[in-house]
């Protein structure tokens, strides 16, 4: 049982260690793939855009992170 | 045919990031090996292997099932997630607001643990310690598991990935087997941030695809998306390094 509950433990922080981080990529790929057959964002530039989105979230991640803990 | 662009970065993220997984796994398999014997320390870590190999033959096959897209999609999201979060924390290391991940302190803390454990029950003590091996090795290997499958989701990549995970198996425990010691001289953060880079590339490359909007120049678009993520990781580090320096 505790080797489960460990595993289960191990598998929520590989994907939600920063649960902000997570969701906000998961946010922008949604609102990528929305836009995209909404016809708003035409196809090519969606890689771009994406990436960015990804590199936004990043650099708020580690700002979060670095912020001075009170 | 697999084009090199994308069989080095699959084999390389395989790689390195087994390496960083099976660093952490010795350390603790060493730690039972060395308080209570060879015998638990490897049956726990051969128990873990067995139960990690019938997974990967239970669920492997169900990817083959999802339709093409929708796996590059799921695929692609779960490689960013993963990938983000150990740049993230690994560019926090590397710039002082997080402590670096010292195997010399787990190998302590560990021995600590099982001969504390020992002298409290005897009877149980080689129990136990087979036990930390296996949730070692089951919990490290998982992960490595995950990266082998997810990296090597595209037709023909499983084997290139397998070999990765494979080699870094083999130079572990060679190097632990001759070092007879916690591998803690391994640059465990600059592995990591490799490899934060890699999976975060490969995870928007994914996901464009995914979503019917590849990037133009293919498989080449791997190697700039992992380098571009990596400087701008190194130039993140470099920046919280000069905010912790202000405020101390």
């Amino acid at each position: 049982m505790e080797v489960l509950k460990a595993l289960l433990q191990t598998i929520v922080k590989m994907f939600a260690a920063d649960l902000w981080l997570s969701l906000t990529a998961i946010a922008v790929v949604t609102a990528c793939g929305a836009a995209l057959s909404a016809g708003v964002l035409p196809a090519p530039i969606l890689p771009y855009l994406l990436a960015a989105g990804v590199m936004a979230a990043l650099v708020i991640g580690v700002a979060r992170g670095a912020r001075p803990k009170r | 045919m697999i084009s090199l662009a994308t069989a080095a970065p699959v084999v390389g993220a395989s790689f390195i990031a087994s390496t960083v997984e099976i660093v952490e796994a010795f350390t603790i398999v060493l730690a039972v090996a060395v308080v209570r014997g060879l015998r638990p320390a490897i049956l726990g870590a051969a128990a873990a292997l067995a139960v990690l190999a019938i997974a990967v033959i239970a669920f492997g096959p169900l990817l083959a099932s999802v339709p093409v897209h929708g796996l590059q999609l799921v695929i692609g999201v779960l490689l960013l997630v993963f990938g983000l979060g150990w740049l993230r924390k690994a560019v926090l290391r590397a710039g002082g607001a997080l402590a670096l991940h010292d195997e010399a302190a787990a190998y302590a803390k560990e021995t600590e643990g099982l001969r504390r454990e020992a002298a409290a029950n005897e009877t149980a003590a080689d129990w136990m310690a087979g036990v930390a091996a296996f949730k070692a090795v089951l919990l490290e290997g998982t992960e490595v598991v995950f990266i082998v499958l997810a990296v090597g989701a595209r037709p023909g990549l499983l084997i290139p990935s397998a070999i990765g995970a494979a080699a870094a198996c083999v130079l572990v425990l060679a190097a632990g087997v001759i070092a007879h010691a916690p591998l803690s001289k391994v640059p465990e953060n600059t592995l990591k941030f490799l490899v934060g880079g890699l999976l975060t590339g490969f995870g928007v490359f994914w996901c464009c695809e995914g979503l019917g909007a590849p990037w133009p120049g293919g498989d080449w678009a791997i190697p700039g998306l992992v380098a571009v993520y990596l400087a701008a990781g190194l130039a993140m580090a470099s920046l919280v390094r000069g905010r912790q320096a202000r405020a101390a």
